[in-house]
């Protein structure tokens, strides 16, 4: 009996290995969202982005010039945009407080870095050298000056992980501009996503502008998404397919912004 | 002992370099697989046991350091190299072609399997991301492969010579 046990394991040993690594998967994949995991995650991912911020150093570094130069037009244009902007702003208070409106929330961000990126698969994460040290947390909003990127899903003290909308887990609740539509932002390839649960009857058009609804604990009324390029309606379904692409380019993420929120406070009389 | 530490550490640190640096080669998204590259490259000439366990552990590196779903890099490597090195007997270090079949078979294996589990969660189907994604990283990986190979095959052969 155990010399025939002995010869099959033996002879189906490399089965064996095989059978244990395909159980030892399935058991990580449904312990995911667990204590141990996420223990092993938090240690081994802030290891590494520690690795990341020492292997992206170099080529930060030769991207700085062309940067800085970038950034010294973007500073000249936004100035210009910041004095047309506070005088809105200034009418705006003056008229929801007539309206007798609750104030909105305000924002400030926290600059990050990008140091890694997910190149395996589906490149739906990227990686910060903002952790809680800086004020970052779970659940902020990333963005550029573009629009929304996606949003913190785990942090360390001196790194964090972002999902990015290109996540196949990323959903936003979000609207159309012009007519005020709802739906549900999802991911579908490239920089494309999809708008569902538009009804029939909606006046959805190309080019109009997708924010996101402020319907959401996580992202704020307001943001941009992306830019409608395509509307099917297909035999008697109920709701359209709205297209959209993102204004944001996913592929050159080089640095965000976090959007954190401010403690409300009295406005001044 | 020590020379399998020593495997586990290159492995991380090619699993760093993977989301840190491989960005900077990606093309429109489509990156290589270096961890999946090195697998192949210290295992082939191992075996089929010796290439599930360190594509389960290389996977579950990548899952653990990347913060994606645990547990689905981890199978779709190991299942990948069992498959890849049952057709593969003799292979050897030195020989660059059959590395490279290996390689292939390895990465369009361990693609199927990732998009199969990912592609539940997304809006666009199997089809879709595999051939967008899948299909055109396995052709990079493979591409990569035969310079690593072939590179390393010729260091190899200057050595010997010297």
């Amino acid at each position: 009996m155990s010399v025939g046990f002995t010869r099959f394991w033996e002879r189906s040993k490399d089965q064996w290995y095989l059978a244990a690594a395909i159980v030892l998967s399935f058991l990580f994949m449904a312990l995911d969202q667990t204590g141990p995991v996420l223990f092993l995650k938090k240690e081994i991912g802030s290891l590494a982005r520690t690795g990341q911020m020492i292997f992206s150093w170099g080529p930060k570094v030769l991207e700085l010039r062309r940067e800085n130069q970038r950034l010294l037009i973007k500073a000249g244009k936004l100035s210009l945009l910041e004095s047309q902007y506070r005088e809105a702003l200034l009418e705006n208070r003056r008229l929801r407080k007539l309206l007798g409106l609750k104030k909105r929330d305000e924002f400030d961000f926290i600059p990050a870095e990008v140091v890694g990126i997910k190149t395996t698969g589906i490149p739906g994460m990227v990686y910060l050298n903002v952790g809680w040290k800086d004020g970052c947390k779970k659940n902020m909003v990333l963005m550029t000056e573009k629009g929304v990127v996606g949003k913190i899903v785990s942090v360390s003290k001196s790194t964090s992980v972002g999902e990015l909308l290109t996540s196949p887990n990323s959903r936003i609740s979000a609207k159309v501009e012009r007519c005020r539509v709802l739906g549900i932002v999802r991911w579908l390839y490239g920089n494309v996503c999809i708008l569902e649960g538009v009804p029939r009857s909606s006046d959805v058009r190309t080019g109009d502008l997708i924010i996101t609804s402020g319907y959401s604990q996580i992202y704020p009324s307001g943001l941009t998404i992306g830019r409608v390029f395509k509307v099917t309606q297909t035999g008697r379904d109920l709701f359209q397919k709205v297209l959209l692409r993102t204004e944001v380019d996913f592929g050159t993420l080089e640095e965000l912004l976090v959007l954190k929120k401010l403690p409300r406070v009295q406005e001044k009389e | 002992m020590l020379i399998y530490i020593t495997v586990f550490i290159t492995l991380f640190l090619i699993v760093v370099v993977q989301s840190a640096l491989v960005p900077f080669i990606d093309v429109k998204g489509i990156a290589p697989d270096l961890i999946l590259i090195f697998i192949v490259y210290w295992s082939c000439p191992r075996g089929r046991r010796q290439g599930v366990v360190w594509g389960f552990l290389g996977g579950i590196l990548q899952d653990l350091a990347l913060g994606t779903t645990a547990g689905i890099f981890a199978l779709s490597k190991s299942l990948a190299c069992y498959l890849a090195f049952s057709f593969s007997w003799n292979c050897q270090r030195n020989d660059t072609l059959l590395m490279s079949i290996v390689l292939f078979v390895a990465a369009f294996v361990h693609q199927i399997v990732y998009f199969i589990f990912t592609s539940t969660k997304s809006a666009a189907g199997f089809l879709t991301l595999f051939l967008r994604y899948g299909f055109p990283s396995i052709f990079y990986t493979v591409f990569l492969g035969i310079f690593i190979y072939g590179f390393v095959e010729w260091l190899g052969k200057r050595k010997e010579a010297k």
